[in-house]
């Protein structure tokens, strides 16, 4: 499950249009993460932060600057390449819990989803080092939504993808449940897995490895 | 991937969110109906057509007829071999039919009469039985046998070219003389039929055709050639649920048969049938129909599929979580769109499939003739096939984009509809344009002018009329933005009302056009239909004068009921007045208001007035008459009227458009009937070359026929309004404007539809701006009221649009959809008021209950989880 990829992402710049005129999310930002590392891009709302995960997993295209990834720059390939890529290399966690399962899978069925679409054999191991092995068959509605997080981040991990990038993980929890997803991210970080996480949870931020500080689109230095 | 859970179950995930399950199912009806109803509607018309013309057609005529009866053994077998493949032909029939003559009864007693031998094939089934028994002999009616004072087992001699023979009698039946019109017996109509004076015609003694044997003697004296005896072979056809294509291909079967029987016999007659004409006729009417309504239906069909693609939106919105999941799994729109269409085959076969067996049902009950060819079904399932194919592409363009713009996250900046000013222009400048391409008749007269059908322009002009009015109302709308803001300081809920409205430009034109568009196509639809129906009743009714009207002999007073419904007036034709051929129309000062058919629309001038005028001061010449000039392009003044040898002065008091009794390009003069009597009648009362007719208002030909029989009034015939005029020159243009009229309904089921699936997807923003309104002080009843505002008002603008976007074109059109311009009044308004009202009822209706359905989801929405989610 351990992988040794890094991510670095150079002078990206990402622009909105909107009505009156052009509004800069991101202005020259450098990150740089590492494997068995969590790094947090922390910041206030409308800090650009989200903007730059996406950037990040390739589902937004920056207007300028490039993200390398395991020694591949995602932005050279094209959309479908870059997709086919994205699906191997890349996990992702969304803020909502739900939104991250789907209702008519059991949670075993997200890893083997997982694991197929990344062609790995399944670990169920996972879900132990998460201290969630006893969730194997439920679906998402008989879950909390920690167990939610908890099951999300392990499929994220499924299959060995190089980085796992999740969107404030714990934005969506109660103090509980937010403690134990931040277990589980400790958990992973220590399986050798290259963490990205945006938040402004200070525990989240207490456990990283490093913190990017943004704001108004720009890395504070 | 396509082995994973969220494909592999796709086929049957909808069927866990019953809202979307029921939404597309729902959609694909719609469209299976909109898909399905064209070509049944086009086979249900052309059966309805088929059964138009042979209304009033003896079967026979129908079927072949040839005159061959030599060896009818072998004739009967070649026959039917010819003609047993064709399901539509009944077995051929034979009928002989003897010259005319004298018999008396062999016990001298009763009178000497005269009689035909007649044999048939069958004629035991279609008689009633009086004396005797059914057996192998000859049958006398009622009448010959008391005029023979004969009974069955009495002897009959009679005289065939010298020769003495006899029969016996088998059995009495009941006289035919009343079944002229019987399917079976309509065949000898010029045998049965009783004359205008109302003498019987000399009776038919029955005999079945295997009662004689070829070439006895009898047969030979009693029905030979030489002494006047003629034999048919009747093809019949079984006319009850006789399709288009099945008359076309008893058609082709008959033309087989009769190459057949004259390859086996030179000498037979000609197959005659009016089967080949009738076809004709059809196949040019339903040729007609298919011109009009195929670019109809393509345009609501497209509309259909669009409904079917906007579910397939909402099932993006619905499934937003999914798909982003889904997508950070690496799965691209392709797959998306992929797993949308897997979700969505089962629904929208079953939608499809439902939306057909609703057409069938709604063609069989409503449709012009419950009879459709099979072959027509199978065409409409294949039709809806490719509708929901065509829907499933449309479902997987549209989710494939949505999905695009979904997962990459790229604001999009806002549109500035700038379209919206030079689409107005065009389509108004479209729109006349079309109107001036139209021209002087909307009507097609195909080239063997019988059958006139709708010009397609006609269905484009309101198109064009209503894309101007929804962009021009909502522009204006939209122009008032800031006024529709100043409105909102009258309180909470027109604040958040006008809030609301000027926040969504887009949504302002949708619901307009969503309201404005079953509303337009109703109104237009029914204008035209009310219009051109009540115009082809008032042309039959002025064409003869009334509902029935009934030569008689002379000026009898109408019996019964006629008395209070019936006017007997004097037509002479083609006289001449002042060089010119016209008409006279004497008119009974007592009577003609209430047995005439009469609207004020005929002329400016009241009918007392008219009457009052004509009766003038004086008993005879010179006469005051108006004259009808309907068509006539030219001046007339007071002037002397020559009928026969009498000449008369004739003052014209006034012209008027049309009358009662008027022809197009013939001008009618209309007189007072004693005074016309009074001047022309020669001495002894007689108007020789004047016909009196009785016109009857509000009875039908059988009221009037059985009354005038009742009373032992002579009559020679009837004529009703409603048989007068070709049917099937019309028949395309009014059901072009049914079928309109059908699929206006559908419009307003997907217009609904839309706009509540519109609705809903923005449901998640209205919950939310009620959650923070709320806690800003506005309470439940005010933002239920927000939402009628809002919706109402938007819909009842929608309303008043198409109202306007459908009595604009349908203005326009209604005098040149005129298909029998040769026949007095010119096309008639008739304006559907009456759908207007149900319009703006349906509106209201639709206006409250989504404001309430929205505001009961409002109601139920989690707003802790609202606000912390946001939008």
């Amino acid at each position: 499950m351990a992988n040794n990829g890094s991510l670095i992402c150079r002078d990206i710049r990402r622009a909105y249009q909107t009505d009156a005129d052009l509004v800069w999310a991101l202005w020259d930002v450098d990150v740089e993460a590492r494997p068995g590392e969590i790094t947090v891009l922390a910041g206030p709302s409308g800090s650009g932060k989200s903007t730059l995960l996406r950037v990040m997993a390739g589902i937004d295209r920056p207007d300028q600057g490039s993200v390398e990834i395991a020694g591949s720059d995602i932005f050279a390939m094209n959309a479908r390449q870059r997709r086919k890529w994205r699906k191997k290399h890349i996990g992702f966690v969304f803020q909502d819990p739900a939104a991250n399962l789907l209702g008519y899978m059991t949670v075993v069925d997200h890893l083997k989803l997982a694991a197929r679409v990344r062609h790995a054999s399944l670990d169920m191991s996972i879900l132990e080092h998460l201290e969630i092995p006893e969730l194997a068959g439920e679906v998402p509605s008989h879950l909390s939504a920690g167990q939610q997080q908890r099951v999300a981040l392990a499929a994220a991990v499924t299959g060995g993808p190089d980085v796992v990038l999740a969107d404030e993980p714990t934005a969506e929890l109660d103090t509980q449940s937010a403690r134990l997803a931040v277990e589980a991210l400790t958990r992973l970080r220590d399986l050798g897995t290259t963490l990205v996480v945006t938040s402004h949870d200070p525990e989240v931020v207490d456990i990283a490895n490093r913190v990017v500080r943004i704001e108004h689109g720009m890395v504070k230095k | 991937m396509l082995r994973t859970p969220p494909f592999l179950r796709a086929p049957i995930l909808l069927f866990s969110r019953p809202a979307v399950l029921v939404t597309v199912i729902g959609a694909t009806a719609i469209l299976g109906m909109v898909a399905a109803l064209t070509p049944l509607f086009l086979s249900s018309a052309s059966s309805a057509a088929l059964q138009q013309e042979l209304e009033g057609r003896c079967p026979a005529s129908f079927g072949g007829l040839t005159h061959n009866y030599d060896f009818p053994d072998v004739v009967r077998e070649e026959l039917t071999q010819a003609t047993a493949h064709d399901p539509a032909f009944l077995p051929p029939r034979l009928y002989l039919e003897g010259t005319l003559i004298t018999a008396s009864n062999a016990s001298s007693d009763g009178l000497t009469i005269p009689f035909r031998f007649a044999a048939r094939d069958e004629f035991r089934d279609h008689i009633e039985l009086l004396e005797g028994e059914h057996g192998p002999g000859a049958y006398l009616d009622d009448v010959a046998a008391e005029n023979l004072a004969a009974g069955p087992g009495d002897t009959i001699i009679f005289n065939v070219q010298g020769d003495r023979h006899e029969f016996t009698v088998q059995a009495v039946y009941r006289g035919l003389y009343d079944r002229t019109t019987d399917p079976y017996w309509c065949f000898l109509e010029g045998v049965l039929a009783i004359n205008v004076m109302g003498d019987l015609p000399p009776p038919l003694v029955l005999i079945d055709t295997d009662f004689f044997e070829f070439e006895s003697a009898l047969y030979g004296s009693v029905f030979s050639r030489s002494f006047g005896g003629t034999g048919d072979w009747e093809i019949p056809i079984d006319v009850d649920g006789l399709t288009v294509p099945g008359a076309e291909r008893a058609a082709a079967t008959m033309t087989a048969a009769e190459e057949t029987i004259h390859d086996l016999r030179p000498f037979s007659s000609a197959i005659q049938s009016d089967l080949p004409t009738v076809t004709a006729r059809v196949s040019s009417l339903a040729t007609a129909l298919r011109t009009s309504i195929i670019p109809l239906a393509a345009v609501v069909l497209l509309a259909a599929v669009g409904l079917v693609a906007a579910a397939g939106s909402y099932w993006v919105d619905r499934r937003k979580l999914e798909l982003q999941y889904l997508s950070s799994l690496g799965v691209g729109p392709g797959g998306i769109a992929f797993k949308a269409v897997l979700e969505f085959l089962i629904p929208m076969l079953a939608g499809g499939a439902l939306g057909w067996g609703v057409a069938n049902l709604a063609i069989s009950g409503l449709g012009p003739s419950p009879d459709v060819d099979p072959g027509f079904r199978l065409i409409s399932a294949w039709t809806v096939g490719g509708a929901v194919l065509l829907s499933l592409l449309a479902v997987a363009v549209i989710v494939g984009t949505r999905a695009k713009t979904l997962l990459d996250h790229k604001p999009r900046s806002r549109r500035k509809m700038t379209w919206r000013i030079p689409l107005l222009i065009a389509s108004a400048a479209g729109a006349v344009l079309v109107r001036i391409a139209i021209g002087d008749s909307a009507v097609v007269t195909e080239e063997n002018d019988l059958v006139g059908s709708v010009d397609p322009l006609v269905l484009f002009l309101p198109l064009l009329t209503f894309t101007a009015a929804v962009l021009l109302v909502s522009e204006i709308v939209i122009r008032l933005f800031p006024l529709i803001r100043k409105l909102g300081a009258k309180g909470h809920a027109a604040y958040l009302a006008s809030r609301r409205i000027v926040s969504a430009p887009s949504l302002v034109i949708v619901l307009i056009a969503g309201a404005a568009l079953p509303v337009a196509t109703l109104v237009y639809a029914g204008s035209l239909t009310r219009s051109a129906t009540s115009t082809i009743d008032a042309k039959g009714k002025t064409f003869i004068g009334a509902d029935i009207s009934t030569p008689v002999f002379g000026a009898i007073e109408p019996p019964g009921t006629l008395g209070d419904s019936s006017t007997v007036v004097i037509k002479t034709e083609r006289v001449d007045f002042d060089g010119t051929q016209v008409d006279v129309l004497a008119v009974d000062y007592d009577t003609f208001e209430q047995g005439a058919f009469w609207e004020e629309e005929y002329a400016e001038v009241p009918l007392q007035t008219i009457l009052d005028g004509l009766r003038g001061d004086s008993e005879g010449a010179p006469l005051d008459a108006y004259l009808a000039t309907s068509g006539v392009d030219q001046e007339f003044d007071d002037g002397e009227l020559l009928i026969r040898s009498e000449r008369v002065t004739v003052n014209i008091i006034d012209e008027l458009e049309t009358f009662p009794g008027s022809r197009r390009n013939r001008p009618l003069l209309i007189v007072d009937r004693d005074r016309f009597v009074n001047v022309f009648a020669d001495d002894e009362g007689r108007l020789s070359g004047s016909r009196y007719l009785m016109w009857t208002l509000d009875h039908t030909e059988d009221e009037v026929e059985l009354e005038m029989k009742t009373a032992g009034v002579g009559f020679a015939f009837t004529t009703a309004a409603s048989t007068t005029l070709d049917q099937l020159r019309f028949a395309a243009l009014i059901w072009t404007f049914d079928f309109l009229e059908i699929y206006s309904y559908l419009a307003g089921l997907i217009a609904i539809g839309a706009v509540l699936l519109y609705v809903d997807t923005r449901q998640r923003a209205r919950n939310l701006s009620y959650a923070l309104a709320r806690r800003m002080g506005l309470t439940r009843r005010e933002h239920l009221a927000a939402g009628l505002i809002e919706v109402g008002s938007l819909t009842l603008l929608g309303v008043f649009t198409g109202v306007i976007a459908g009595r604009i074109p349908a203005r326009q059109l209604y005098r040149i959809l005129d298909a029998v311009a040769e026949t007095p009044p010119p096309p008639r308004w008739v304006g559907a008021m009456d759908l207007v009202v149900i319009s703006v009822v349906v509106a209201v209706l639709v206006s409250i209950v989504a404001t309430i359905l929205a505001q009961r989801t409002a109601d139920g929405a989690d707003t802790s989880e609202l606000l912390r989610h946001g939008e």
